[in-house]
């Protein structure tokens, strides 16, 4: 452990501190981001955007742009497609999402393979977080604040379209908009993240800590905040962990998230199952 | 004043679904549409309330179209669509009532608010409690409760006692009728107890609309809860014979499923009537059926 901290406070050794940090400022983001995901039921469409991006930094390397605008463009242009065929019913919008999802890939492969010099896609599907520069951490940083004040601004918005999209819409709030909204936002954070952990770890940051947050928290709000913490808490004991056995840190820090959900599944259950056994049990008043 | 129903025709995908239906609904009074599934009744509960747009006629509610008097209308869906999972307090759940397009946040008074709803709808305890801790009758108060914080003139409600036993049907019953003091309420429902002991109109669609009068019903006796509902059931049909509607056959439909359940509270008092009944009503029953 103190080998760790002395990686960490080594100025010669930035790559590793940078990689503390990006996982650190990537959780509310992903804690706020992906507890909308996972009330809203569509992880499908976080995967369909992330693979999509891969069609712009696809196109983005044949034509000598940048990747990250290539894939930011391709990603909001998905989440806008999804988000309105979606709204509008007009074909089966888990087709277009799984057309989107595959063709999206597809379109980048293809590009990526006729682009000149060597890239390799696997470090777009998987990433790697040790190899994160100031510059990442900067948007990241830029990511988080644009997402925690939109999330702020218009939580009572996001939360009842959530709940009750119907009766939001009674009451006159525009939901179309605000769907098209929290898509946006959602493909906006997949594709930043994208570029900098890769997509692999995006679906599983994006979902598993908020997955784990909604076994016992009762509002939203609360499931942000822990959402954030536990994904923060995961980065930091993949980072440790990769660290102290030599594992890939991407992988590892999945793994130790996915460990801890199918852990707290049955605590939960067991917990909740308690509690209604001495609600029973317990005299009325 | 009231709400003004002006020749409203809708399509569903090309699927007629109301057709030129007109109707004024007074301020202040309780009416109940009926009618069999698919007949319409929770589309025009929509299009008053402004979630559909009709394909041909106006409403107007107080004279405005309802997308201008949304925050005048309190809505109640059917519980039985929520995810129980979602996480939310009940008292999120109430204060989304008092959303509105162009308002970020509550206003000062939205703790009063919430506490006074909550004392209305007899739920006073329960505001930080998970919304599926709730048993069904108390979660359908919530969704009252949400749609009276805003204190509208008009309360809409979509088939509330759907999926909850007597005994909280009867809760709802009480406190509708408490409601009905200060309030408009329009109710879709299939409740007999309901349309019969609150109700003063009844408006019952199939695609069309036919409306009954319902004062013979208001005098029902209240000893048994089943064996009243099926002497309205039973007196509705009477009454509606002399009506040339469809209605009588959803009446019908309805009545046999009450039979069915109910065979054992009343077969001491209606049997004769109801073996007339159901000899008369036996091919219907099962043409309906086929639905």
């Amino acid at each position: 452990m103190s080998d760790f901290f002395q990686i960490l406070m080594n100025p010669s050794l930035n790559f590793f501190r940078y990689a503390l940090i990006a996982g650190l400022l990537a959780s509310p983001a992903f804690g706020i981001i992906g507890s909308f995901v996972v009330v809203n039921r569509i992880t499908y469409i976080a995967g369909a955007v992330s693979h999509a991006s891969l069609a712009g930094i696809g196109i983005a390397l044949y034509v000598g742009g940048s990747p990250l605008l290539g894939a930011v463009i391709s990603a909001m242009l998905a989440g806008l497609i999804i988000s309105l065929v979606s709204q509008k019913g007009v074909e089966r919008s888990d087709t277009v999402i799984g057309t989107i999802w595959a063709v999206g890939m597809g379109i980048g492969l293809l590009f990526i393979n006729k682009s000149g010099g060597y890239t390799d896609p696997m470090s777009y599907l998987f990433g790697n977080i040790l190899l994160i520069s100031r510059s990442d951490l900067f948007m990241l940083a830029v990511l988080d604040i644009i997402v925690i004040a939109l999330g702020l601004i218009f939580y009572r918005q996001f939360q009842a379209i959530s709940f009750d999209e119907e009766f939001a819409r009674a009451r006159g709030i525009p939901t179309t908009l605000y769907q098209v909204m929290m898509t946006l936002l959602i493909s906006l954070t997949v594709v930043l993240m994208v570029t900098v952990v890769g997509i692999v770890m995006v679906i599983a940051l994006l979902t598993i800590p908020a997955a784990t947050a909604s076994l016992y928290t009762k509002d939203l709000k609360s499931m942000m905040v822990w959402s954030a913490l536990l994904c923060g808490l995961f980065n930091i004991l993949g980072l440790w962990t990769s660290y102290s056995w030599d594992f890939p840190t991407g992988a590892t820090t999945i793994v130790i998230a996915g460990l801890l959900y199918f852990l707290m599944l049955p605590i939960t259950a067991y917990a909740k199952k308690k509690k209604q056994h001495n609600g029973r049990k317990a005299p009325r008043a | 004043m009231g709400i003004s129903l002006q020749n409203i025709t809708y399509y569903y995908n090309n699927t007629l679904a109301v057709d030129s239906i007109s109707a004024e609904i007074k301020k202040g009074e309780f009416v109940s549409l009926i009618g069999p599934n698919g007949g319409g009744k929770t589309t025009l509960l929509k299009l008053i309330i402004g979630l559909l747009r009709p394909s041909k006629g106006q409403i107007l509610i107080d004279g405005h179209l309802p997308e201008e008097a949304r925050s005048n209308i309190g809505y109640v869906p059917q519980h039985a669509n929520f995810d129980l999972r979602f996480p939310i307090t009940v008292k999120d759940v109430i204060l989304s009532g008092l959303l509105q397009p162009r308002r970020l946040r509550w206003k000062n008074t939205a703790s009063e608010s919430l506490r006074q709803v909550l004392e209305m709808v007899d739920l006073p305890h329960v505001q930080e409690r998970h919304f599926s801790e709730l048993s069904g009758g108390q979660r359908q108060r919530v969704l009252i409760a949400r749609a009276l914080i805003s204190d509208p003139d008009y309360l809409m409600l979509d088939e509330p006692t759907s999926n909850v036993d007597a005994v909280i049907s009867e809760q709802l019953h009480s406190l509708l009728k408490q409601l009905h003091k200060d309030k408009t309420i329009i109710l879709v429902t299939h409740d007999f107890n309901m349309v019969s002991s609150l109700s003063r109109r009844v408006l019952c669609i199939r695609q069309h609309l036919h409306e009954h009068p319902v004062e013979s019903i208001h005098n029902k006796p209240q000893s048994n809860f089943y064996a009243d509902r099926l002497k309205v059931v039973r007196h509705d049909i009477n009454l509606l014979d002399s009506h040339e509607c469809d209605c009588e056959e959803h009446y019908r439909a309805l009545q046999q499923a009450h039979d069915v359940h109910d065979t054992h509270d009343t077969h001491d008092t209606h049997d004769t009537h109801e073996k007339a009944a159901e000899k008369q009503t036996e091919p219907q029953e099962k043409e309906y059926s086929h639905e």
